[in-house]
């Protein structure tokens, strides 16, 4: 087992070093310059130069390679150059909306998309099924964007359910906060929901179609006995996976959902990052991102190695 | 602390727990009872929501202006971004200001300036018993330091200053003098412009920031009539009212004149998404929005609670011609690019109605002392073929002419693409490079990838404010006469002679065809019918400024 995880620990230092490293050259390849766009437009090229040599951005691309190294060995990210705040502490504060947003979206997704889901397989091409297939379609071709504006349009200036953007001021509350992540976890939602309607609906079509839910009809059960305690239960497994994989996948779309919203979150983060060239925030959330994936991999791995014996051989 | 919270919270906190209650209640059973008592629970979940905008129009000490985005830092003197100079001006105070008609008058400085030596050494004396944020008492120490950091860093004027600038230095508890090397016209507007200022600040805190952009919140101690008490990037910027604020006794008028913090609170929140940040204001829950497209006028003026609100001098749009290398760099072609350019139509593309732009070959409007119509001739010329005739006598020889632009803002990328189309049809092979506004800001400094790029300016006061005459501003605007012109222009003091001056460089300008002005543009801005006293300015204070109950 420690041979394991020691082999493991090294091949993931070799794949952070090359994440690192393409991280690197990615963001300094782009063109574009922190120092211009701080100063503003009417900056000269002097006054420019001047601010890059106190960032230390003058100083050639190997030295600040090295110096970046260095900081990743420490797990220090550094600071950013705009935010005036270490960049583990702008993601550490911004995590926490995100991380909200997406439970509160998958939440969304698994209450609408699963019973309709329901509903739509157990009665196949009876009115749900084909409710069910229209919003699968709509849903499917909508972009996120736009069902945003169209919500915030209607849902919150017109009726005034909702506010329209941000996550309130220093003094909100949590019921405050979760009122301003209803319309962005909907529009979060809306893809997972869809996929989850049809993940159900297939799974239900399959389990419905088999012979112990024949027989529990055949011995005079009602049909939402049958349909609640005999067939959803095994029509959920595929679900749970798809719900399981979406939420993870959810995390990559926030990026459109919270600049629609004026959220600050890690999507927001990143977006700025890339267009002010804010390089140690974008370089901090491209690593944590491409570390996080690396050690969910390995207990993965090491999962796989203690449930099946068969693959303990293959990892050593 | 205020309605909306409370309002928010009590609307929420009492209508989400029913919510989950009916959603546990209901959730192992698909029935018509259940899903009404779902909607039910919505209801009841929605209606109290709908009270926060009402909540919030009960708010009369929270002032909320929602931004097109954050502010990159909150240095009122190292950098000329227009956000910052919104925030920061209520913050932070000059010796001189602005007002209504752009006149210069006192702010933190007791009166005129002296002039002796043959205007090289200027003496001003300071208000007594100006309070900083900190406590302390404003003294000649703290200008002469805040005056030093201003020239050692302020891109916009302070470092031009600096070359002519012997020394500052403090006469006496409340009197400084500035040793200049020639005497220099511009000094005042200089000491008075709210972008990249000269903020005065305590001695510690400016001598403590002299390699850079004030780090800590502590370090923001000004004498404005609101005090920065918090900054949480990308979500908002608190500022308090300053209980202990030294106003002026004279008049409001425009930046000068008595100043009072009339709210609790300002809170400045970034919505960079212009269409949320029109919803936002015309729901109710932000007060004021900035930076609106025009495109939105229509939809704002139908709303009955929400005002639109037209800046009149927002800034002009400028073709900036490459003069260091490339095709820039041929006289010949740069005027036959004048020739061809309609630059009405530019604007219309980019701002929709004439209600937003005015093309007139003046960079200053008509009834301002530097209005001129020297150059109007060659402007507007939409002249296909004379800009032929032009470039076959340049020995134009249809390489292709790199136009640099961004897509960040919209009127300058539509702009741009109805200028390609000018210059195409006057035979000119025209390439419309696209990238980000980072991208256009670092690439215009690099000679070889352009040859001309539209880009904005901001509305300033005063044309020894304008960027774009700076020597090394991108286009290296440098020859021998518009050098002589500036020269003229900065070393003169009688208003008369520098009207003449003026009017020389702006001939020159356009003779030269080195910046073509397209024209001038406006700015939209959106209030909420209750907020009273938000001036029609492109950077607009935020003192004076209530809101109705």
């Amino acid at each position: 087992m420690f041979r394991a995880v020691s082999n493991r620990l090294g091949s993931i230092a070799t794949v952070m070093f090359i994440v690192a490293t393409v991280v690197f050259v990615i963001s300094r390849v782009i063109p574009g310059d922190p120092a211009s766009v701080v100063l503003g437009a009417a900056a000269t090229q002097d006054e420019i130069a001047r601010l890059r040599i106190d960032w230390g951005l003058d100083k050639p691309l190997i030295v600040q390679y090295v110096a970046f190294l260095g900081q990743l060995i420490r797990l220090d990210f550094g600071t950013s150059l705009f935010l005036g705040q270490p960049v583990a502490a702008a993601m550490l504060e911004r995590a926490e909306l995100t991380i909200s947003l997406c439970i509160l979206a998958t939440l969304i997704s698994v209450l609408f998309g699963m019973p309709l889901g329901i509903l739509a397989g157990a009665r196949r091409d009876g009115l749900f099924d084909r409710l069910g297939s229209a919003l699968a379609i709509l849903g499917a071709s909508l972009p996120s964007f736009w069902v945003g504006l169209i919500l915030i349009r209607f849902l919150a200036v017109d009726l005034g359910w909702f506010p329209v953007s941000g996550w309130g001021g220093p003094e909100a509350g949590w019921a405050e906060r979760l009122h301003h992540l209803i319309l962005p976890g909907v529009v979060l939602s809306l893809p997972n929901a869809v996929l989850l309607l049809r993940i159900t609906r297939t799974s239900m079509i399959d389990v419905m179609s088999q012979d112990y839910i024949r027989t529990a009809r055949a011995k005079g059960l009602g049909p939402s006995v049958v349909i609640l305690r005999h067939a959803l239960r095994n029509a959920l497994l595929p679900v749970v996976t798809v719900i399981g994989l979406t939420a993870a996948l959810m995390i990559g779309r926030t990026v459109v959902t919270e600049t629609v919203f004026g959220l600050p979150g890690i999507g927001n983060l990143v977006v700025q990052a890339v267009l002010r060239r804010d390089y140690p925030v974008l370089q901090g959330v491209l690593m944590t991102v491409a570390g996080l994936y690396v050690v969910i991999n390995l207990i993965v791995d090491l999962l796989y190695r203690w449930i099946d014996p068969r693959v303990r051989g293959s990892l050593q | 602390m205020t309605s909306i919270v409370r309002n928010t919270e009590n609307g929420s906190a009492g209508a989400h727990p029913a919510a989950a209650a009916a959603g546990s209640q209901q959730a192992g059973r698909l029935s018509r009872r259940g899903v009404l008592l779902a909607a039910a629970a919505m209801g009841i979940a929605l209606a109290p929501a709908r009270g926060v905008a009402q909540g919030s129009a009960a708010r009369t000490n929270l002032l909320t202006v929602a931004l097109p985005n954050d502010p990159p830092t909150l240095d009122p003197t190292t950098n000329t971004n227009n956000v910052t100079s919104i925030i920061t001006q209520n913050v932070f105070e000059t010796l001189y200001t602005y007002d209504a008609a752009w006149n210069i008058v006192p702010m933190l400085a007791d009166g005129a300036p002296t002039f002796a030596d043959d205007g090289k050494r200027v003496g001003i004396r300071l208000r007594a018993g100006v309070k900083f944020h900190d406590g302390s008492t404003m003294s000649a120490a703290d200008v002469v330091a805040s005056l030093e950091r201003f020239l050692k860093l302020s891109p916009r004027g302070g470092q031009s200053m600096a070359r002519i600038t012997d020394g500052v230095t403090a006469t006496g508890p409340l009197a400084i003098e500035i040793r200049l090397k020639s005497p220099y016209a511009p000094l005042l507007q200089m000491l008075s412009f709210f972008s990249a200022a000269p903020a005065i600040l305590p001695e510690a805190k400016a001598k403590g920031a002299m390699g850079g952009p004030l780090a800590a919140i502590g370090d923001y101690i000004g004498t404005g009539p609101y005090r920065l008490v918090e900054r949480r990037a990308d979500q908002y910027v608190r500022l308090e009212r300053f209980a202990d604020y030294s106003a002026l006794s004279t008049a409001p008028s425009g930046y000068a004149g008595k100043r009072s913090a009339l709210v609790n609170e300002v809170r400045f929140i970034p919505v960079p998404n212009a269409n949320t940040r029109v919803q936002s204001v015309l729901s109710g829950q932000y007060l004021v929005a900035d930076g609106l497209s025009t495109e939105l006028y229509n939809e704002i003026k139908a709303n009955p609670n929400v005002e639109p609100m037209v800046v009149d001098n927002g800034g002009w749009l400028l073709f900036v011609m490459n003069m260091r290398q490339g095709l820039g760099t041929n006289a010949g072609i740069r005027r036959a690019v004048q020739a061809a350019l309609d630059p009405e139509s530019m604007l219309l593309a980019g701002f929709g109605s004439p209600q937003f732009f005015k093309a007139n070959s003046s960079i200053y409007p008509e009834g301002t002392v530097f209005h001129s119509r020297e150059g109007a001739q060659l402007y507007a010329q939409k002249n296909p073929q004379r800009a032929r005739q032009l470039l076959a006598q340049a020995g134009y020889r249809n390489e292709p002419f790199r136009i640099l632009t961004g897509t960040q803002y919209d009127f300058i990328y539509k702009g741009a693409l109805v200028a390609a189309e000018n210059l195409r049809a006057a035979g000119m092979n025209v390439r419309v490079d696209v990238m980000d506004w980072a991208a256009v800001l670092e690439k215009r400094y690099d000679a070889s990838v352009w040859d001309c790029f539209l880009t904005l300016h901001n509305f300033v006061p005063e044309p020894s404010l304008i960027a774009t005459f700076n020597p090394g501003f991108a286009g290296w605007w440098d020859t021998e006469q518009k050098r002589a012109a500036l020269g003229r222009f900065n070393s003169t003091f009688d208003p008369a002679q520098r009207a003449v001056a003026w009017n020389d460089l702006h001939r020159i300008m356009a003779e030269d065809a080195a910046n073509l002005l397209i024209g001038t543009y406006f700015g939209l801005r959106a209030y909420n019918k209750r907020v009273e006293g938000v001036q029609p300015l492109l950077q607009a204070p935020f003192w004076n400024v209530s809101i109705k109950s």
